[in-house]
């Protein structure tokens, strides 16, 4: 019998099986992945063994030994550490804080020991060479990939025997995602078992040993990952069908007119005299490692930044004062942060997607009931939305649906131009293709669209020309048979400066 | 789901009705006569005097936010509508725009503090009802100038039957403000920053600018509330409007409006200015002595809003 062992598993909810008859196992010393689309049942599974879910059926034996899993804590007793994708932080307190929350030492006086918590802290990240963190930053305070690192950090600290990753990568950017990968296999190295979760391909390939596939809440099987690893036999797997092509073959429609234009812009410590142009027609890839102004420069072009420098707009110079004057002038954007910035959580769809064009529905103030669900259905079946009403919550809808909805709220306005921010991120492989199909169908109809992605592959794939950032700037412009892996890595790390006329 | 969610709301605001009404059935039974015609339409008029405050103070709650300037606010009201008319009726046709407009004003001043300054909302409107106290009793020299003109006197405690004209006015502003706020865009945007400030902002909505209309809505009410509330006094007095303070905010809140913003209907709003009016006569009409009945008051608004901010409670 295996280090960990799943016998016979079943979960389901209101009659409709989540597991059904799951039976798996995990070897010490070994990064397991575990692959499905969203729906599959990889969150129950993972909450079955955090002790978030029980069990209707089965049995789960650790070390040869029966786990009687009731309880978070249980868990944590049974040594089984969990990410989970939904990051659960308390914004006002520190990253310290926050990672050593209910263990934070105590002076002999019994008042928090500041500075024993942050040689913990400190330790910590030595410890697992953590890259660039502060453990006195407030953790509302920090970026969205440094959120995720800390929570990574919080379950290592208690030392888990089992290490589950839900989901780790998709906030990380590329660099980090590196970081993640090596921490994965100094886990296992120690014998642990680090269960992970991704919908990134090229991550399982370069980090995992054995990848296990689950598909409408059963197990389909366990591959070896090696040289004869099969994606394409994989792939279908997971769907339960051949998929013809993961990217789509893309026909460059790329004008000479250019849509968007930067010329010098600075902005704070971010952008630091940024040249750039985007084309009519054009999908132009904004690359770059963590935090090198790939967020701001979007964001700049959304109004909601104040920057130095002129932009223009079809060859116009133009102020873009906040979100409300870009939208009225065909330009949007799908934002980073899907559940903060994209979507209200606790209204319905129908209110998501026609709220950022109310005032075109509206007749004298009063709302025109008919065209707005005339709006929302028209949206939502072409983005293929799968819900059970138009008035469900988006709290309710799955990664890939909620940014479907986000999705259809930014085309709802009608754009020319899209600025889109890591639109892939935590969302399954079916999605992910629709939406590589939607990006390419919007430029072959004359739109432009700016397409940030810490997925370099994806970027390769999927754009007619990357740009990519380091400290603010423009430093490499690659097209055609320069727009691979290689140069958009090598400009990223500054090693090799090429193409760098940024389209000036 | 979200139909269940709908009738759920629906129920509870329908309950919220039901107590109002098995506690004036109560204090009837108890009271026997306390039902008449008369004693009705006074019930009638204070709870459309209550629901002019509760109208206004609905809007920023929505958003997520709170306006504690409306007792000096509905004060200023009443004043300037003495001294602007004199007591004749016929200068009422400038007087009542001066009044509103000046609750405009008042209430932009709030709002700019809060969406543009980025002041809290309760420490921005409670040091305004501050300096707009200081206001009126320096102008004034803290006792009133002017008169109410006659007429006012007959709009504030004259009505049909067992109901007051007030009522009606506050019925017809009611459906107005129910129109405005759940089938207009504007609505759309008050609940819509309620729910998320951050995605209004990337959805493209106005937010500092509709976060300051609701504080000039709420600041027109008040002084229209207080305008209304001159006729029905005989002498007009400072600190007129300090029950108003709580209680528009309790009515909201009672009514199952989240007072984290974002949720809830108008129609609880109505509910709960019912229960509050009625509550009170209550506790009057039982003999209570004066402490009991506010101690009493209080437990039963502080369970009201718990229970209502339990029942709204987000899922986050």
């Amino acid at each position: 019998m295996d280090d960990l062992q799943l016998n016979h598993i079943s979960k389901s909810f209101s009659g409709n099986y989540a597991l059904r008859d799951i039976t798996m196992s995990c070897r010490c010393g070994e990064v397991h992945a575990l692959l499905g689309e969203n729906g599959a049942g990889k969150s129950t599974l993972l909450k079955v063994l955090s002790g978030a879910y029980h069990p209707d059926e089965g049995e789960i034996y650790i070390s040869g030994e029966k786990a009687f899993i009731h309880s978070p804590s249980d868990a944590m007793k049974y040594g089984i550490g969990c990410v989970y994708q939904e990051l659960s932080f308390i914004p006002d307190l520190t990253v310290a804080e926050n990672i050593f929350i209910g263990r934070i030492p105590k002076t002999r006086f019994g008042s928090f020991d500041h500075k024993e918590l942050r040689k913990m802290a400190l330790e910590l990240f030595r410890k697992y060479d953590v890259p660039e963190m502060d453990p006195d930053a407030k953790a509302g305070m920090i970026s969205l990939s440094q959120k995720q690192i800390m929570e990574i950090l919080k379950v290592l600290s208690k030392d888990p025997k089992i290490v589950i990753l839900d989901e780790a990568t998709s906030a990380l950017e590329e660099n980090r995602v590196r970081w993640l990968l090596e921490l994965a296999r100094r886990l296992a190295d120690e014998g642990k078992i680090v269960l992970f979760i991704s919908h990134r391909m090229a991550e399982i390939q370069d980090g995992c040993d054995r990848i296990s596939i689950l598909r409408n809440g059963e197990y389909i099987g366990t591959r070896d990952v090696n040289e004869n690893l099969d994606m394409d036999e994989v792939i279908s797997m997971m769907l339960g069908r051949k998929m013809s092509s993961y990217f789509p073959d893309i026909i460059d429609h790329s004008t000479t007119e250019p849509a968007l234009e930067m010329q010098n812009v600075t902005y704070e410590r971010a952008l630091n005299g940024v040249n750039m142009k985007l084309y009519k027609g054009e999908v132009l890839g904004v690359a770059g490692l963590a935090g090198q102004g790939q967020t701001e420069l979007l964001q700049a072009f959304y109004g909601i930044h104040k920057v130095n420098g002129t932009v223009l707009m079809n060859g116009q110079q133009v102020n873009i004062r906040n979100p409300k004057w870009a939208i009225a002038n065909k330009i949007a954007l799908v934002p980073e942060e899907r559940g903060i910035q994209g979507l209200f959580l606790n209204l319905g769809i129908d209110f998501n997607i026609s709220i950022s064009s109310i005032d075109k529905l509206s007749h004298a103030l009063l709302v025109n009931k008919k065209k707005e669900e005339d709006l929302v259905s028209k949206y939502t079946n072409l983005l293929s939305v799968k819900a059970a009403s138009t008035r469900s919550l988006a709290s309710e809808l799955s990664g890939g649906n909620q940014q479907k909805v986000v999705m259809a709220k930014i085309m709802s306005c009608e754009p020319e131009i899209f600025l889109m921010h890591d639109i892939t991120r935590g969302v399954d492989i079916g999605t992910k293709k629709e939406m590589f199909t939607l990006v390419r169908q919007i430029a072959e109809q004359g739109k432009a669209v700016l397409y940030f992605s810490t997925d370099v592959e994806e970027l390769e794939r999927i754009c007619d020309r990357v740009i990519v950032m380091r400290d603010g700037r423009v430093v490499g412009d690659f097209k055609g048979a320069e727009l691979n892996k290689e140069n958009i890595i090598g400009a990223s790390i500054g090693i090799e400066e090429r193409g760098a006329s940024s389209g000036k | 789901m979200t139909a269940k969610e709908t009738l759920k709301r629906n129920a509870s605001i329908l309950l919220t009705f039901i107590i109002a009404f098995a506690l004036l059935a109560f204090v009837s039974v108890m009271k026997p006569g306390y039902a008449n015609t008369a004693n009705l339409k006074m019930i009638s008029i204070s709870i459309a005097m209550l629901g002019f405050t509760a109208i206004g103070q609905t809007f920023p709650i929505l958003t997520g936010g709170m306006d504690l300037s409306v007792p000096w606010v509905f004060c200023i009201g009443a004043y300037l509508c003495a001294m602007l008319t004199g007591g004749e009726p016929a200068k009422m046709i400038y007087a009542v725009p001066v009044v509103l407009l000046a609750g405009l004003v008042m209430g932009a001043l709030n709002g700019f503090g809060i969406a543009y300054v980025g002041i809290a909302p309760v420490i921005m409107t409670m040091a305004s009802n501050i300096i707009f106290q200081g206001l009126l009793v320096g102008f004034t020299n803290g006792t009133p100038g002017g008169k109410i003109p006659d007429g006012m006197k007959n709009l504030a405690t004259g009505g049909v039957g067992a109901v007051g004209w007030m009522f009606l006015i506050w019925v017809v502003m009611s459906v107005l403000t129910w129109v405005i706020l759940s089938k207009t865009s504007y609505g759309r945007k008050i609940y819509a920053i309620g729910n998320s400030m951050t995605c209004s902002l990337y959805s493209g909505i106005n937010v500092k600018l509709v976060k300051m209309s609701t504080y000039m809505i709420c600041g027109m009410m008040a002084a229209l509330g207080g305008l209304l509330y001159s006729g029905r006094v005989t002498q007009l007095y400072l600190g007129m409007g300090s029950n108003y303070q709580m209680e528009s905010v309790s009515a909201v809140a009672i009514g199952g409006i989240s007072l984290m913003g974002g949720s809830g209907s108008y129609i609880g709003t109505m509910a709960g200015c019912f229960v509050i009016v009625i509550l009170d006569g209550l506790l009057t009409a039982m003999s209570f002595s004066q402490g009991v009945q506010k101690v009493i008051y209080g437990i039963v608004l502080f369970l009201a809003v718990l229970l209502s901010s339990r029942r709204t409670g987000r899922t986050e």
